[in-house]
């Protein structure tokens, strides 16, 4: 019989072979939580602190920056994407699959915030 | 034991899942009949059926039970019963807490609807908006009812949701890859997930409402520095998600039940389960979508229009993916199969509906009407009703070797199809001529007479409907197990295990998605025992323990068997709860003592001894029967509570600062002292000194230095009662009245919450103390110490990061 090695106490990091694997396929999502959370409650603190009395040269510095942001964050999924791409022969196709398929749809969600960033105007 | 007693002590998932649906569907008809008598009452304008006072406690109770005690539960209720045979496992991990979760869901849910008869049910609609069911507005226990009973509901969903993601990762069956994981399981996995993020947000929510109400803390009274806006942020953070959260078990069945009947493999099945892991985390991003005529910044609603755009591509590729199933097998017309059809039907309508309400301007223009009211039927019974009744057509021969009636199940189908529609489709007219939601009676001036009069008279045919499968299931009980083994030709590993018989006789390897169709010879080498644990080298209950990406076989667990401790945990927290609600404060204390008992004992219990060498797995493999480390599923299952938990402690941080933006200020507002630095900094290097010890201590056990690790356990406990004292005084010496202003409200909770964590953190060093005296702590042995070192490292992080914002945000603001 064989026997897998035991957990004797001097146990190796569990984690790392195997909660980084299932978080990867929703990178691009968690990236999208993030930029939300920024543009939302940035927009919500500014407009707290007065942005919306402020200069018209200052709102469009504020909504430039969040655009900045935007495509920042459309970057860094992107490439995810492609590293995930270059990696896809050596890893199952499935989790290549879903983890290219949630930067996709992630990419789509955050460049969607860039419609009201443009077309809205900041703390009206 | 006694078999009589089999009904409270059953704690497996074949027992605790029956009566876990059964409950979930005795709530939907005490639910239902409410509907129907709001009807009644709305059926011609005027009408004095109904009482307004009554009128809010129906519509109240109606929404809080189903959206409570109906939807959430009944989804995991079918997850506890149907996944584990579905994964090729046993029983889920932790039965004991699947039957402490049903038995606080029963109990708590009992509480909440048996206030009805007693005049003292909820009445401020089930999203129990403040201030209206603030202590001012209403001062009465029904609020209390709510918050309580729900708390305890709460609390049973959380820990269904541990039980299955931990389920759902660790105990599947080797081979059953991410790839080859069934639909459902990937659909429930999410679910889960969201319910450990969502749900904390409505018990952080819960916890400030009923400190407002029994301490007066003015969290959200707008005279004091609170805000009624802060219960609406953390409750949709929860609401909004809850659709899905409801939704996407139901589309997991959906997608099961598809490939059965349309015998063909469901087609596009990595893009759907992309599309689910899409639509847990962009709902999250939705949930301003219910607070669109709150006054917001234009700016920000249209992020979250945005957003509520956005998740209609998951949602699509979802759709597309059934009905491409559909055209590429040769569908079988059964009775599931018309439920199925009836949800894509209704569910398309409440989504297009949906895109319409994710419109700002439009929101705006049928915001509290019964517009909305038909708009989220249809998504809730079209989503979740349809799907759960065709589940219930479809599992019930796994289940109880019974099948349902054809020809019952094709009336009540069509009653129920056709009653929704024409019940349910006039509302959105009603919505649009104006009709106000949430109003016992209306004019006869708004000119929707005949269209309330059609919805309450097909909201009886709806009734009828439901009634006519509740016959059907009480006729199919009655009669003798016929549906023989896979009566539906199914593909999934359930319908080979008998659910209310023995369940597997060995565990199988998986190589395919759909193992019945794909696997020659599995029943009989299942049957055959030539799979894993085919018998029992402990003489209990096993099931593998398989690792999460790959499914390699790690570890044989014993699975508890019949026990009194989760029925006694949950019926005393029930009785203390519930007489703690209405005053009896010695019952509520008796009660408490006997819950802390039950607790401590199951506790104590726990990680027992059990040898070092390996066990004979079957297949020729040996393997541990004990993991100490976080290889372990009960440190899996601890790490997804602290999830749970940190979320808890983010809402309160949220909550502080919330208040702050709600009346940008200079803090303190309050004429309290501005904290200073040196005393926060004495608590953090009190706290992480303990964390520090403690992590020496584990260090120190595993090298069986015996001494050493119990000096260091005293210390964890000392420092930590060091930490506490000069908390408290550096609270005091601040002059900080919890109840005067929202933010002494806001700064008391955080750090009290803190201060729990620290305190239960020292009882953790003693217990683990206690337990090394008694020599239930060694080297080996030591998964306690793991769990309780766990706690540690939350405790530690979320102490120090909840100081730095207390003492320092109000300098920063300064």
């Amino acid at each position: 019989m064989s026997s897998p090695s035991l957990d004797a106490g001097n146990a190796a990091p569990p984690s790392a072979g195997t909660v980084r694997p299932l978080l990867d396929l929703a990178f691009g999502f968690f990236v999208w939580a993030v930029h939300f959370l920024v543009v939302y409650i940035g927009t919500a603190l500014a407009c707290v602190l007065g942005l919306g009395a402020a200069s018209a040269g200052s709102r469009t510095v504020f909504v430039s920056s969040l655009a900045i942001v935007t495509l920042v964050a459309v970057a860094v999924v992107v490439l995810h994407a492609l590293s995930r791409y270059r990696e896809h022969r050596t890893q199952p196709a499935f989790r290549t699959a879903v983890a290219m398929g949630g930067d996709a749809i992630a990419t789509v969600a955050i460049a969607w915030q860039l419609f009201p960033l443009l077309l809205v105007p900041v703390c009206a | 034991m006694p078999r009589r007693f089999g009904f409270f002590i059953e704690i497996n998932n074949s027992h605790i899942g029956l009566l876990y649906v059964a409950t979930g569907f005795l709530f939907f008809l005490g639910a239902g009949v409410l509907a129907l008598l709001m009807r009644i009452q709305l059926a011609a304008p005027g009408n004095a059926f109904l009482d307004p006072r009554t009128y809010n406690q129906f519509f109240t109770m109606h929404g809080t039970v189903m959206m409570f005690l109906f939807a959430v539960p009944i989804v995991e209720a079918i997850a506890v019963l149907v996944l584990p045979s579905m994964l090729g496992t046993r029983d889920m991990p932790f039965p004991r807490l699947s039957a402490l979760g049903y038995w606080c869901y029963a109990f708590g849910g009992a509480l909440v609807f048996a206030s009805l008869f007693f005049g003292i049910s909820p009445d401020g609609g089930w999203f129990m908006y403040p201030p209206l069911t603030g202590p001012k507005y209403s001062p009465g226990l029904n609020t209390d009812v709510w918050v309580l009973g729900l708390g305890f509901v709460e609390i049973s969903a959380v820990a269904a949701a541990v039980e299955l993601i931990v389920g759902i990762l660790r105990t599947r069956a080797p081979g059953m890859t991410l790839g080859k994981m069934p639909i459902f399981a990937w659909y429930m996995l999410v679910s889960a997930g969201m319910i450990m993020i969502g749900m904390p947000a409505v018990i952080a929510a819960d916890i400030l409402l009923e400190l407002e109400r029994l301490l007066g803390m003015p969290f959200y009274d707008a005279t004091r520095g609170g805000d009624p806006l802060l219960w609406q942020h953390l409750f949709w953070l929860f609401g909004h998600p809850e659709v899905y959260i409801i939704f996407l078990p139901a589309a997991g069945m959906v997608s099961m039940l598809l490939p059965t009947f349309a015998r063909a493999r469901l087609v596009g099945y990595t893009w759907i389960v992309l599309a689910a892991i899409a639509v847990g985390f962009l709902s999250f991003g939705l949930w301003v979508h219910h607070m669109f005529t709150t006054g917001l910044p234009l700016l920000s609603l249209a992020f979250f229009s945005a957003a509520s755009s956005a998740i209609a591509i998951p949602m699509g590729i979802q759709v597309f993916g059934w009905l491409a199933t559909l055209w590429d097998g040769k569908p079988v017309l059964r009775v599931p199969m018309l439920f199925v059809l009836g949800f894509l039907f209704i569910f398309t309508i409440g989504g297009l509906t949906g895109v319409m309400v994710a419109a700002v301007s439009y929101d705006w223009q049928v915001h509290d009407t019964y517009f909305v009211v038909a708009h989220f039927h249809y998504v809730l019974i079209g989503g979740m009703v349809f799907p759960v009744f065709a589940a219930l057509y479809y599992w019930m021969p796994a289940a109880t070797g019974r099948m349902l009636s054809e020809r019952f199940g094709r009336w009540a189908f069509w009653l129920m199809f056709v009653g929704f529609n024409a019940a349910f489709l006039p509302m959105h007219l009603t919505g649009l001529r104006g009709m106000p939601r949430r109003v016992y009676t209306y004019s006869g001036d708004l000119g929707v007479d005949w269209l309330n009069l059609n919805a309450s008279v097909f909201s009886f045919v709806l009734g009828a409907g439901v009634l006519l499968v509740l016959l059907d299931i009480v006729r199919a009980l009655r009669s003798p197990r016929s549906a023989g083994q896979n009566p539906w030709n199914a593909p999934s590993l359930e319908w080979l295990a008998s659910l209310s018989g023995h369940g597997f006789r060995s565990l199988m390897p998986v190589t395919s998605l759909y193992p019945l169709w794909e696997q020659p010879g599995l029943r009989e080498d299942e049957l055959a025992g030539r799979g894993y644990l085919p018998d029992a080298p402990t003489g209990e209950r096993e099931a593998l323990v398989t690792s999460a990406i790959s499914t390699a076989p790690e570890q044989i667990i014993r699975l508890p068997g019949p026990g009194w401790t989760a029925f006694v945990a949950s019926a005393a927290t029930a009785v203390a709860l519930a007489a703690g609600t209405i005053g009896f404060a010695t019952t509520a204390l008796i009660a408490a003592l006997v819950a802390v008992g039950a607790f401590l004992y199951w506790l104590w219990s726990m990680d027992r001894a059990l040898p070092r060498a390996p066990a004979d797995a079957g297949r020729g493999l040996a393997l541990p029967l004990y993991r100490n480390g976080s290889e372990s599923v009960g440190s899996w299952g601890m790490v997804v509570l602290l999830i749970s938990d940190a979320v808890v402690v983010a809402c309160f941080a949220f909550a502080y600062l919330f208040l702050w933006t709600a009346r940008p200020v200079v803090w303190p507002p309050d004429g309290s002292r501005l904290p200073g630095f040196f005393a926060p900094g004495v608590i953090a290097a009190a706290v992480a000194g303990a964390y520090v010890l403690f992590e020496a201590a584990r260090r120190f056990n595993r090298r069986d230095r015996r001494s050493a690790t119990g000096l260091c356990l005293i210390g964890v406990a000392i420092l930590a009662v060091l930490a506490l004292a000069i908390g408290w005084m550096w609270l005091k010496s601040l002059g900080i009245d919890p109840t005067r202003h929202g933010y002494g409200a806001a700064v008391w909770t955080l750090l009290g919450y803190m201060a729990f964590h620290v305190a239960a953190g020292a009882g953790m060093a003693l217990w683990c103390l206690a337990r090394l005296a008694l020599g239930m702590i060694d080297s080996w042995r030591s998964l306690t110490l793991h769990i309780c070192l766990l706690w540690w490292r939350l405790t530690a992080a979320a102490t120090v990061l909840t100081l730095v914002l207390v003492a320092g945000f109000p300098h920063v603001v300064s």
